[in-house]
């Protein structure tokens, strides 16, 4: 059963991360001891990179573990990659992900240098605390004050097989804590839900679990488009998940219909909204089937509130929606 | 709200399955409280025979259980009324979704834990994510199973400090491989069943989601006092079982975006006692259902359901409406309006959501209330037709008998799969071999309808002395069976672990029977033993497998 791993590619490490949102949470002793533990397990184990000062309680673990010293240039600590690569370990502990490597180095960024020990089957553990996570920094340092410069990509993350949060006893949570807490939680989240797509993507599987809601915005030419997206980013940012945003290429639309489109695209696009512009015969399979592959679970889709004689004759192409989007809801924003 | 006595204060241990360790951290802290003075007592926990965590209980004070009678003998949940006599500041209550036996005082654990935080007791205890009663469908949607023993949300957002224990998967795998959380024969059966990585990644990802959610709200709720509500969803209520899943989506969504909510439900009749009675016990357990989750209930009349829900939402400040799918076939020529679309015209400046059926791999789960008969029902039975002779029928159980679960009753049904008549094995083994079964089974047989209550289900199940119910629509449609198996799902609960037993599934393999019954009769005696006994003549307990489950539904579900 272990063998059925969530990784896309066998060849490749395994990634595991430790988070941490506050110092002094014990992320690194965590790390260490899980370094240890490995290690009685029988697993080859090596520290590929220690933190500039080793708090006192970390001594002890590191005490049997092998370490392939970094190396400093400008007093920049590096990760020793050639090194680390000849050693062939099973497991490399890495204790701060986010560091810039100086001018000239193997690597501009040291999860660059992990990204190649993980291609060349190392498994990694690594510790990291949320400031220095690319899209979370700025938010962090809104509500901390502290500005880091280092950062390691939202998208490198995502790559994590495993990730823990380092939680730290809760009785004196001051609330800025708390919502450093719950920025943590939210994003280990978000990264598991990438690796478990990961694996139904690797394993054919359609299916999406419906652990975190995502939604679509229709884009159709007389939609109350910034009504639509104004919702789904207030709800968006509530239930910490994705919009998408679509549109069917139509071939018969009217000139003004067509012209009415292209405003929408354009202010979807002014506010940031990556439309995907859709080819088929059948609007609404068209997209039910792009819905599904994107895992969504939520359609929303504008609606006339003048009943014309066509629908009135066959009933509306929202009703059609609703019956073909099985598993899915629909929205449905009057206009 | 203002209550003369200060209010316990409620700290919830979250896991996402057995093993991760709740229960442990529970204790861990329940300690160091005691180290500091506190007076702490244990009132419950859950008998695992796990050596480190039974080891551990012994340094606490051990209030006594309340033994409650129950089918002629006993069965023992917490003493409530004892706990507060003993009035100890800080109270362990494990596992907060338990149901307790019937006859007991309260229906639900929760409530018992509600009653000590009322007197001003504090209290710790454990549940798993699966348990949220909003999250059912989203857990179905993972596991394939539908949790049975649910807490309301409300529980779990009254909670002063919720704590979630977290290993990773594969942390966890390793326990269960290690035999730290089974037995080894029991460990292999879960792993089979719940324990596999894609599962508990999804279940650990919801639990993190809700812990967040759980932090976001407590700081909405300083906030709120400023902010009022600004958005209010109301949820149409329909006789449909689907109404049920309407809800817990209503309650989920109204959670996230602080909404307010009401559910709605449109009356033809005048008089709500007019309509027909089928109607209106569907309807008062939805609304049951409602009010469990803290949702307002409302009835009004209208001839017209689009009309007038639209009209209720205009008066009533609704921003939103929450429907179920369209339950009318779509017409194909001058079809017209349906009633989404019809909603959708009067609804004007409101938006409308059509919440979907979520499912596994396309079959149709049970959407019902947990506490109806169709939400227990399964289609594990012995089915044959009424042409066939005894002797070929007999062949025909013995061919089936290792695909069911109840080979205690053979079921007649004809081409439109009418229920005819019921028979039993004994009855069947009994009966002249050359006779055709028509003529040998009973037509004067028991049944139940869809909606028909869970108590009422066994209390015709006692009162008959029978194993199984059929369970029939209004045209004898046979939809599934209910057994007494299905219903002693808190006996299943107590006698497994939490995730194992989520849906009441537990495996109920060869190494387990020998080994588990003795224990369990050590243990828990009485009537779990009892209730055990009957699950092992139906052959096996229920035992999912998305495979299996599918196979569930192949009867025609819904024919109203």
């Amino acid at each position: 059963m272990s063998d059925k791993e969530i990784t896309a590619h066998s060849a490749r490490g395994r990634l595991k991360v430790f988070l941490g949102y506050a110092s002094g949470v014990g992320k690194s002793f965590r790390m260490f001891d899980e370094g240890r533990r490995r290690r009685d397990r029988g697993q080859d184990v090596v520290v590929g990179a220690l933190q500039p000062k080793v708090p006192v309680e970390i001594q002890p673990l590191l005490s049997s573990l092998e370490i392939i010293p970094t190396f400093h240039i400008k007093g920049v600590p590096v990760i020793d990659v050639q090194a680390i690569l000849q050693r062939r370990p099973l497991v490399c502990l890495i204790d701060g992900l986010a560091y810039d490597n100086p001018p000239g180095s193997r690597n501009a960024h040291r999860w660059q240098d992990v990204e190649e020990l993980l291609s060349a089957g190392i498994t990694i553990v690594a510790s990291v605390n949320l400031q220095y996570i690319g899209d979370q920094r700025e938010a962090v340092e809104k509500l901390t004050g502290k500005r880091v410069n280092q950062t390691v990509p939202r998208e490198f993350l995502n790559t994590a097989d495993e990730i823990v949060i380092v939680d730290a006893p809760t009785e004196a949570a001051t609330e800025r804590r708390s919502v450093l807490r719950e920025m943590a939680l939210v994003l280990s989240a978000d990264v598991i839900d990438a690796g478990l797509q990961r694996y139904m993507h690797s394993h054919g599987l359609e299916q999406h679990l419906g652990t975190n809601e995502r939604f679509l915005i229709c884009l159709t030419p007389r939609a109350n488009f910034e009504r639509m997206m104004a919702t789904a980013r207030r709800n968006a940012t509530r239930f910490h998940c994705d919009v998408l945003a679509a549109y069917v290429r139509r071939p018969d639309l009217s000139e003004a219909d067509q012209k009415l489109l292209e405003e929408g695209l354009a202010k979807a696009r002014e506010n940031g909204a990556q439309v995907e512009v859709l080819e088929g015969q059948d609007p609404v399979e068209t997209i039910v089937r792009y819905a599904r592959s994107h895992g969504v679970t939520q359609i929303f889709v504008g609606h006339s509130v003048k009943k014309d004689l066509g629908t009135r004759m066959f009933g509306s192409t929202v009703s059609r929606l609703v019956r073909a989007a099985r598993g899915i809801d629909v929205r449905v924003f009057p206009h | 709200m203002s209550h003369q006595k200060r209010r316990g204060h409620l700290k919830i241990y979250l896991g996402y399955a057995a093993g991760v360790g709740k229960t442990y951290q529970m204790l861990e802290d329940a300690r160091d409280r005691k180290a500091r003075g506190v007076d702490v007592v244990l009132a419950f926990l859950e008998p695992q025979g796990r050596g480190d965590l039974m080891e551990r209980s012994k340094e606490f004070e051990m209030l006594p259980l309340l033994r409650v009678a129950c089918r002629g003998s006993y069965t023992e949940e917490i003493d409530v009324a004892g706990i507060l006599q003993r009035r100890p500041k800080v109270c362990i209550v494990d596992d907060l979704a338990h149901t307790n036996a019937p006859g007991s005082e309260r229906q639900r654990r929760w409530q018992d834990v509600q009653a000590l935080l009322d007197e001003g007791v504090n209290v710790l205890t454990t549940m798993n994510v699966q348990d949220l009663a909003s999250l059912s469908d989203q857990i179905l949607q993972i596991t394939g199973l539908r949790v049975r023993e649910t807490v309301p949300d409300w529980v779990f957002q009254g909670a002063d400090e919720v704590v979630m224990v977290d290993v990773t998967p594969r942390a966890l795998l390793h326990r269960l491989e290690r035999g730290v959380i089974y037995p080894p024969e029991k460990a292999k059966a879960a792993s089979v069943r719940l324990f596999q990585e894609p599962t508990l990644v999804a279940l650990r990802e919801l639990a993190i989601r809700q812990t967040a959610q759980a932090l976001e709200a407590r700081a909405m709720a300083k906030k709120e006092h400023a902010e009022p509500r600004s958005e209010k969803i109301l949820v149409n209520v329909t006789a449909d079982p689907s109404t049920a899943m309407l809800l817990r989506r209503a309650r989920r969504v109204a959670d996230y975006i602080h909404a307010g909510c009401v559910a709605v439900f449109v009356s033809r009749e005048k008089e709500f006692s007019a309509l027909p009675a089928q109607e209106r016990l569907a309807i008062e357990r939805h609304f049951r259902f409602a009010e469990n989750l803290h949702i307002d209930t409302a009835v009004v009349q209208g001839k017209n359901r689009a009309d007038t829900l639209a009209d209720y939402a205009h008066k009533n400040a609704v921003t939103q409406i929450f429907v179920g799918p369209a339950s009318d076939p779509p017409r194909k020529w001058f079809r017209g309006l349906d009633f989404t679309d019809q909603l959708l015209y009067q609804a004007r400046d409101l938006d409308v959501t059509v919440v979907a059926e979520r499912s596994r791999e396309g079959g149709r789960p049970s959407l019902y209330p947990e506490d109806e008969a169709a939400g227990l029902m399964h289609s594990g039975y012995v089915r044959i037709s009424p042409e066939r002779i005894v002797e070929e029928a007999i062949a025909e159980i013995r061919r089936q008998a290792g695909q069911v679960e109840m080979i205690y009753y053979a079921y007649v049904l004809d081409d439109a799969q009418r229920l005819l008549g019921v028979i039993s094995f004994r009855e069947l083994i009994s009966a002249e071999r050359s006779k055709k079964v028509h003529d040998v089974m009973r037509t004067d047989y028991v049944s139940v309808p869809e909606d028909e209550d869970k108590e009422a289900v066994a209390h015709l199940l006692a009162k008959h002395r029978l194993l199984a119910v059929p369970v029939v629509d209004a045209d004898k449609h046979m939809m599934g069976i209910v057994s007494s198996a299905d219903l002693a799902g808190v006996a299943q609960r107590a006698a497994s672990e939490d995730i194992l037993k989520i849906g009441g599934m537990e495996a109920l393999e060869g190494p387990y029977m020998e080994v588990a019954f003795a224990q369990m009769v050590r243990k828990r005696a009485g009537w779990l033993a009892i209730l055990f006994l009957g699950e092992m003549l139906t052959a096996t307990a229920m035992g999912y497998s998305p495979k299996k489950f599918r196979a569930r539904w192949f009867l025609p579900c819904s024919s109203r």
